[in-house]
């Protein structure tokens, strides 16, 4: 390129890269985000909008857009065609040492194929192991195995992995039950680089707990989320956890290290630029492509470049370039939530530049509330001064400890321990902070225009504040529009016209939600959980699916929680809800308390919560609803015939559940009390121990249930049950086909189902 | 990125993004902010008719001796910046070697004030036919023209001296050299319009008076204030 083209670049207005930038945001949600047409429409009129004001006021550059554009374009739709894999006797499949775990032989992790990236798993043989191990990729040819596309989040709230797989290009996931594996000794590039990476995770590893883990987030920009939950979780209550990912902080760093050594070594400074670029493309590598480290490094390159080339360009416009760049190698990179945040972050501090410290920070904490709420569901008001307290603790302590660490634990591990426990003083501080929720707000989950609007109003507010400009609406009356808005959309989630019962898909187990409308009540009939045979610490389910789904409706307390019986697809996860909600009464059917291993799972947790024992006949009552009691009789152990059956009616609808109740039980209910129901949870996931067909015959529901888990080893549920329902014509749905299904009540509206998986709908 | 029209340097304008995102044109900036702080905005203490700025007190001398030979009649003048090296080097680069692109300059130091004024007519003061024909354009219109719609009700008799020429005592004594320009149509309320006269620098009064005087004699029952970008 001539360098009078490249001059011309640089020579647009003030303002000119950064709409080019939202144009081009705007066409990729357009290509990658956008689902529902009302989506679709705001994509089109935010494009429409960029363009008129591109067209209108710089009408010079029109070519250059045009370019940008069509480029754009062109690279969407290569990154568009689906690469399928498809498994025959030729596929092969690469699979890097850093880029897979293995733990009891068993390996997973991301492989590569000829065009793309899947998800791979299954076991791996000793010897192929150790070449693992020593860093070298492997090749599986010959592979039989199952090939699939990455699920869905079945629930409300619940992360999804297929957005966030998606967002890097992988579609599918392949177990494989056997194939065979050749170790490559290859000395390429590429090669090289992945073993660098593979020898930092094995070298990190090696470190104690909280060094590893500060130095494989600060440098690799990953972290063991299961063993360092705890710690995550503190600094997410916080709202500090920004600070533990790699981001742009860390370019600053390094060139300011790298620029100080260059200066002592005399060199010039288009040398130490040379040498920070090397450094920053090692860094990009090492975290892949980490969005907030590739933005603040393309940010630094176009800053450099313009100063040597004496181009006097607005930061502005260097932040749209770089963002330019950025989606043009990545068209896919604004369906990472971390790239969102990070990019609104640079624009927000380019929009309070001129403002105090302080107030500076404040205005940055409110810009990035509703993205948090969108995607956490909550908000710590005193974020800001937990900055304060957390910001010098991570730059003075964490920083040069982890640093240091990295750099002389290869001579001695005698130091390690010291540092460590430097930074057990201040995880405690921290989580003991943590710990008492200040300022903590379980807000509940917005949808995106919601998040849209607020952001906008945000920016205006900044905008008014910053420029005076004469707008129809004063800063005032924008602060007082942006609080009103917070509260209508709060009052929207906590006080809604409409109440529910919701079946969570828990995979294998039971766990109902029922809420009700003015006041809002939450009651929850069994928490779920999973049978842990390894007898190993794994996170539990209820943290990936109830918790947020509980956060994602603004709850935080439950008014009552029903335990049906002792089992762990029923119960298992009380503890660690009785650990991170605040529950008031735990019901439960008389007796159970008296069972140990149900008494290990309350230990230690309860502190306000009232234990009530029940038996049937039997009320609770509660303001809007009234459960009844309809089993058991007699005090039990907590087994499956000793169920807790509960019985309510809301919106003129009759509802039973009967946990894991045998046919026996439901005979007895059969006898005893005259019921008639609208919608039956049907007993024990389906299995034919339960849904005696007379029972079924007299309660005769509209609907029934199944809440069990796709391909469970019980095979719940079972024919014999399927067979009974379609004798008697009975409707059924199930949490396998549909994820979660919510029956949504009152607010003067008809009551209808929701069904999570539309797939599922019948 | 722009290059300044005064010290041709290259500069970054200060960036407002109500302008990025508002769908109206905005004007780039033409000057750079060095350039833009050499001219010195009237601030403080400032006589209450002809903005000029002042240690005390609340007339200036010169208005003083206005009030006196009008009877109190004083003409109220809106000026923005001081007369000062900087602003006497614009001045001459544009009025004496006719600078044409200078103008822009000028507008953006009056752009914001001017456009915010409400009034009927805006009557630019003439220059004389000789010194229009030497320069092709009109010193006066040139700048105001862009900002507001002008009536230019007044003309300027052939031979006149040029003011910036003379020393203060020669242009106090500067005869009345303007005449209402008749073949401009008008509209009926001009009688009683309220009238703002555009010049360029304010230094004794003396033209600005006279114009007045010249528009008064026509349309007595006009309310006529002036604006100049220095005084």
């Amino acid at each position: 390129m001539p360098v009078s083209r490249i001059n011309s670049l640089f020579k647009n207005d003030v303002g000119f890269y950064l709409l080019t930038a939202l144009l081009l945001i705007a066409i990729s949600f357009l290509a990658f985000i956008c689902d529902s047409f009302s989506q679709k429409i705001v994509c089109i009129s935010a494009a429409g909008y960029f363009s008129f004001l591109l067209l209108k006021k710089y009408a010079a550059s029109l070519k250059l857009v045009l370019v940008l554009v069509t480029l754009f374009i062109g690279s969407i739709i290569l990154n568009k065609k689906e690469v399928h894999f498809e498994l025959s006797e030729q596929s092969q499949i690469q699979i890097y040492p850093d880029q897979v775990r293995v733990k009891d032989n068993y390996l997973t992790g991301v492989g590569h194929f000829k065009q793309g990236k899947i998800l791979i798993s299954g076991k791996v043989p000793t010897e192929q192991e150790n070449n693992l191990k020593q860093g070298l990729p492997l090749i599986v040819s010959q592979i039989k195995g199952e090939c699939g596309i990455i699920e869905p989040a079945t629930n409300i709230g619940e992360f999804d992995y297929q957005t966030y797989y998606a967002a890097k290009g992988i579609t599918q996931k392949i177990k494989y039950f056997s194939c065979e594996m050749k170790a490559v000794k290859s000395n390429g590039v590429i090669t090289g680089l992945h073993k660098l990476r593979f020898n930092l995770q094995k070298y990190f590893q090696k470190m104690p707990q909280l060094l590893g883990l500060f130095a494989s987030e600060l440098l690799l920009g990953e972290n063991n989320a299961q063993e360092n939950q705890k710690i995550l979780n503190n600094y997410r209550d916080l709202g500090v956890i920004h600070l533990l990912s790699i981001s742009g902080l860390h370019v600053g760093l390094y060139v300011l290290i790298i620029s100080t050594i260059c200066f002592y070594l005399k060199m010039t400074d288009e040398e130490a630029f040379i040498c920070c670029c090397v450094v920053l493309l090692l860094g990009i590598f090492l975290s892949y492509g980490q969005a907030g480290f590739v933005r603040a490094s393309l940010t630094y390159f176009l800053g450099k470049i313009c100063k040597f080339k004496g181009y006097r360009v607005a930061a502005i416009d260097i932040l749209g370039l770089a963002c330019i760049l950025h989606i043009m190698i990545v068209p896919r990179l604004f369906m990472m939530a971390g790239a969102i945040l990070s990019y609104l972050l640079a624009l927000g501090l380019q929009l309070t530049n001129k403002f105090g410290k302080m107030q500076q920070s404040i205005l940055l904490n409110v810009l990035l509330t509703p993205l948090l709420l969108f995607y956490f569901y909550q908000v710590n008001f005193l974020t800001v001064l937990f900055n304060l307290m957390v910001v010098p603790y991570f730059n003075w302590v964490v920083m040069p400890v982890t640093f240091t660490n990295i750099v002389l634990f290869s001579f001695t591990k005698k130091l390690a321990p010291l540092f460590e426990q430097i930074l057990e003083l201040g995880e405690k501080a921290i989580g003991s902070l943590s710990n008492t929720q200040l300022g903590l707000l379980t807000f509940g989950k917005i949808n995106w225009w919601q998040c849209l609007i607020l952001i906008l109003i945000t920016m205006l507010l900044i905008i008014a504040l910053r420029e005076r400009p004469e707008w129809k609406f004063n800063k005032k009356e924008l602060s007082m529009v942006l609080i009103s808005t917070y509260l209508i959309f709060f009052g929207m989630i906590h006080f809604p016209l409409r109440g529910q019962v919701t079946f969570i898909d828990v995979g294998q187990g039971d766990s109902i939600l029922i809420t009700t409308p003015f006041p809002r009540k939450a009651y929850m009939i069994d928490t779920g959980g999973k049978l842990n045979f390894s007898g190993k610490k794994v996170t539990p389910q209820v943290n990936r699916i109830t918790i947020p789904f509980l956060k994602s409706l603004g709850i935080s307390t439950l008014d009552g929680v029903f335990v049906s019986h002792q089992d762990a697809d029923h119960v298992g996860d009380l503890g660690p809800l009785l650990e991170q909600v605040n529950v008031k009464r735990i019901f439960m059917a008389k007796g159970l308390i008296n069972n140990p291993s149900f008494q290990k799972r309350l230990n230690g947790r309860i502190k306000h919560t009232k234990l009530v024992e029940l038996l049937a006949g039997m009320q609770v009552k509660e303001p809007k609803i009234t459960f009844n009691v309809v089993y058991p009789y007699q005090p039990g152990e907590g087994k499956n015939e000793d169920s807790l059956s509960l019985f309510f009616r809301v919106a003129n609808k009759n509802w039973l559940f009967t946990g894991d109740l045998g046919q026996e039980g439901e005979k007895e209910i059969m006898q005893k009390s005259n019921l008639s129901v609208d919608y039956f949870k049907l007993g024990h996931h389906g299995s034919k121990t339960s849904s005696n067909p007379d029972f079924l015959r007299v309660i005769h529901p509209q609907k029934v249930f199944i809440s069990a888990g796709r391909k469970n080893r019980f095979g719940h549920p079972h024919q014999e049950t399927l067979t009974t329902l379609s004798e008697q014509q009975i409707p059924w749905v199930s949490t396998q086909d549909c994820g979660m299904i919510s029956w949504y009540y009152g607010g003067m509206q008809k009551s209808e189902f929701n069904y999570f998986l539309k797939r599922g709908k019948k | 990125m722009r290059q300044c029209l005064l010290c041709e340097q290259e500069f970054i304008p200060p960036i407002k993004f109500a302008q990025i995102f508002s769908l109206k044109n905005f004007r780039q900036p033409k000057i750079c902010f060095h350039c833009l702080n050499q001219f010195e905005k009237l601030t403080g203490n400032r006589c209450s008719v002809c903005s000029k700025m002042m240690e005390q007190g609340i007339i200036c001398s010169d208005c003083k001796k206005w009030q006196k030979i009008y009877q109190g009649e004083v003409l109220h003048n809106s000026a923005l910046y001081r007369y000062n090296s900087a602003f006497h080097d614009l001045m001459v680069a544009y009025k004496r070697r006719g600078d044409y692109v200078l103008r822009e300059v000028l507008q953006e130091l009056s752009w914001d004030y001017l456009s915010k004024t409400e009034f009927d007519y805006y009557i630019p003061v003439p220059t004389s036919p000789g010194h229009q024909v030497k320069r092709q354009f009109d010193t006066i219109s040139a700048v105001y023209g862009d900002i507001v719609s002008l009536t230019p009700l007044l003309a300027k008799k052939e031979g006149s001296h040029a003011q910036g020429e003379k020393n203060k005592e020669e242009r106090l004594k500067t005869p009345q050299s303007f005449f209402i320009d008749k073949t401009i149509k008008i509209k009926e309320n001009i009688q009683t319009g309220k009238v703002l006269l555009l010049d360029d620098i304010y230094t004794t009064g003396r033209t600005l008076y006279h114009a007045r005087d010249c528009l008064k004699s026509r349309f007595p029952g006009m309310h006529i204030e002036s604006f100049s970008i220095c005084r």
